[in-house]
């Protein structure tokens, strides 16, 4: 369900509309220039207060170039000639279930900005693996008070010593099996479907189904969730299933979703002794309220969903280009979201 | 310089019953007129003599590799167990100067002046990855042992990398930085740079330099490398985007946002850094990392190219004196991360078996050993 035309000669290129944070909106709307001269770009603004022109620019707008959130707020039936929406964001949940609510009038593609982000929540991961293995709190408290302890870091373990378990194996899942594998991490991955030998990638040692997933988390130094948030998601590790970590004290790393695990599951599972640590980086509700009790616990790493947010800015808009050229050409577009799956 | 402390002394009990040299110390006989590791012909019954001279506190490492070379080459006895601390007995003295091979601890070796006081050796299997002390013990012109040295020279190249590349993401991604603020309750989201967008520079292109360049590409860094000489067509790596010589050091300074230096301690890096030289790295105020070793720095060069903002950080894990004293300004700078020569501190002894064992059978058959010292050179 493609529903995009292919350009006439004749025909002004389509306007591309940019709905995102004001001041990224404008560095987007440069760098689309600067890539693409020809582009006609307009900003939209993200306010609920629209101005007669502005309904008019959404009016005629058929691209639009956003993030999920913003999407809410906009109704979609200011866009009746919608043909092509671009998530400049990987996690296009919140799209999601507007896209299904508004079901009648959006019967236009959704891409997402998936591999841009990849990268850099892979270094957020092997960082955070790296700094908890080779002890960097303590080698730094050991500095402050000034103690030359060679003995107490001995005995640290290589890399090479320990598996990572990745829950969601798409293209950040891969990735982060890539740079684990760099450093000679044994990796499992959880997917929905076994790959066939041919299809296989030489970064993962074991493939689990869903149903191996306690097989995957008795094995694994390292739990990494990057599921993302679908009703089939909601409270995936809740209940009794991180008891299953207990053998190995897996660490819980989830820059995922928050809807995958409660915050009772969290602080339940490290007090029983199941989990070793929990890092942190998505959350129910964002910014993490102050009253939650995982601040203060001290088994759990709070980090501000930033695993994936730095922008940089040709990069960034890499994926929106080739599509938007693929778009004129009339050619199938790139990362294609599946509304019924929800990624 | 690894400090060691121990507690105990361990012998090996052949059989059951204790050692006694005369019955179980097993020669080979050498053609005097052969050039030193060119051959040890196996006569039948006989053994080259093996000993290990460990200093672990803990583990028993002597027992780890020997037992791990005894799985899979039951051929290869170990007659001679020594633990190098506190102090080696007369008895133990003349067990290891009856061996004809030893994996030891070179420092050890020193520090007992056995250096020139082992008769029998042919060759010494060294635990680590840097022999300096050992080497620079001789003067320059010799006389030099005349048995073969080797060093461990690949193990610990990939946990230097994890130093590095641990110590550079948790710098980059705020990872020290967040814990802080989660003591105060604080969700605030820091600015952050991805490591594809940085360079790095390799001062001291070995193969834990050229292991260091391979991870950097995993996370897609740009890489420079200082090397003697340029590689030729075709043995350029796929890991390096710019080779410089060590004339154009400070080319490679001014363009790296990351400086790790691995250089080994010979004369020729006394000082490397020291002087103005590292105001090179101003454009980019580099953070400069020494896991190499201290004699290429002086603290004070350190300190000054800080308060200058010449570099930006500094994280060191050598030093001219180690343990770094307590007076030394490094310890409080709040630019300078102190870390206690343990970049590359975890050992295996299957691993050193494993290499041992590959050594051992190449050295009866008079082949050359991988990273063997060449005492002119120093590593």
């Amino acid at each position: 369900m493609d529903g995009h035309r292919r350009l006439e000669s004749t025909d002004r290129p389509p306007a591309v509309g940019v709905l995102f944070n004001y001041h990224s909106a404008v560095v987007i709307a440069n760098t689309l220039k600067k890539l693409s001269p020809k582009m006609r770009i307009e900003l939209v603004s993200s306010g609920l207060d629209l101005s007669e022109n502005d309904k008019r620019k959404l009016d005629s707008l058929e691209i639009l170039f956003t993030q999920p959130n913003l999407v809410q707020s906009l109704k979609l039936h200011l866009l009746p000639n919608l043909k092509w929406m671009h998530c400049l964001i990987a996690g296009v949940d919140l799209i999601v279930e507007t896209l299904k609510s508004e079901k009648s009038i959006s019967s236009f593609p959704v891409t997402r900005n998936a591999s841009y982000f990849d990268l850099q929540m892979a270094e957020y991961v092997i960082g955070i693996i790296l700094s908890r293995e080779r002890r960097i709190a303590d080698v730094h408290e050991n500095q402050r008070n000034q103690i030359w302890d060679q003995e107490v870091f001995r005995k640290f373990r290589p890399l090479t010593d320990i598996s990572i378990g990745i829950c969601g194996f798409g293209s950040i899942g891969k990735e982060i099996a890539r740079v684990a594998k760099t450093f000679g991490i044994k990796v499992y991955a959880l997917v929905r479907n076994l790959p066939t030998e041919a299809e296989q990638s030489p970064t993962v040692d074991e493939y689990k189904s869903i149903g191996e997933l306690g097989d995957l988390l008795s094995s694994s130094e390292y739990l990494v969730s990057i599921l993302p948030c679908t009703p089939s998601t909601n409270g995936f590790y809740d209940g009794d299933v991180l008891s299953m970590c207990r053998r190995k004290k897996t660490v819980f790393i989830n820059i995922g979703r928050g809807n995958a695990v409660s915050e009772s599951t969290v602080i339940r599972a490290l007090n029983e002794g199941w989990i070793g640590h929990a890092v942190l980086d998505v959350f129910d509700k964002e910014p993490l309220p102050a009253e939650s009790p995982l601040w203060s616990h001290p088994g759990v790493t709070i980090t501000p969903h930033i695993s994936g947010t730095h922008m940089i800015p040709e990069r960034f808009v890499k994926v929106a280009l080739d599509n938007y050229n693929r778009f004129l050409r009339g050619e199938s577009l790139l990362n294609i979201v599946d509304v019924n799956k929800g990624y | 310089m690894i400090r060691c402390v121990q507690t105990e002394i361990i012998k090996r009990l052949f059989g059951g019953k204790s050692v006694n040299r005369s019955t179980t110390l097993k020669m080979l006989s050498v053609d005097p007129s052969s050039s030193v590791g060119a051959s040890m012909r196996k006569e039948e019954g006989t053994r080259p003599l093996v000993g290990i001279l460990a200093t672990f506190v803990g583990s028993p490492l002597e027992r780890e590799i020997a037992d791990a070379v005894q799985k899979t080459r039951p051929d290869i006895r170990f007659e001679v167990f020594v633990r190098g601390k506190p102090t080696i007995s007369e008895k133990e003295m003349e067990d290891l100067k009856s061996c004809e091979i030893l994996i030891a601890d070179p420092n050890i070796i020193l520090e007992n002046n056995l250096v020139n006081n082992l008769p029998n050796l042919k060759w010494m299997h060294c635990l680590w990855a840097g022999v300096d002390r050992f080497t620079r013990s001789f003067s320059p012109s010799g006389p030099y042992p005349s048995y073969l040295l080797t060093r461990n020279g690949d193990f610990f190249c990939i946990q230097m990398a994890e130093y590095v590349f641990g110590y550079i993401i948790d710098k980059e991604r705020h990872i020290t930085e967040m814990k802080k603020l989660k003591e105060q309750s604080l969700w605030k989201r820091l600015p952050y740079r991805t490591l594809s967008e940085l360079t790095l520079g390799i001062v001291g292109f070995g193969d834990i330099g050229k292991e260091i360049a391979r991870v950097a590409k995993a996370f897609q860094m740009n890489v420079w490398a200082l090397v003697r000489s340029f590689p030729k067509d075709g043995e350029q790596g796929p890991h390096v985007d710019e080779y410089r010589l060590s004339s154009d050091l400070p080319e490679l300074l001014a363009a790296s946002d990351y400086v790790v230096s691995i250089l080994p301690s010979v004369p020729s890096t006394d000082g490397f850094f020291d002087g103005d030289m590292l105001s090179h790295c101003s454009p980019k105020l580099t953070t400069f990392m020494n896991i190499g070793r201290g004699n290429v720095v002086k603290d004070e060069t350190i300190i000054a190219a800080l308060d200058r903002g010449w570099i930006g950080g500094a994280v060191l894990d050598v030093f001219s004196v180690e343990p770094l004293p307590d007076d030394s300004p490094l310890w409080t700078h709040p630019k300078v991360i102190v870390t206690p020569h343990i970049a590359g501190l975890c050992i295996s002894g299957s691993k050193i078996a494993g290499d041992f064992v590959q050594n051992y059978d190449r050295f009866v058959k008079g082949e050359t050993l991988p990273y063997t010292v060449d005492w002119d050179k120093g590593y």
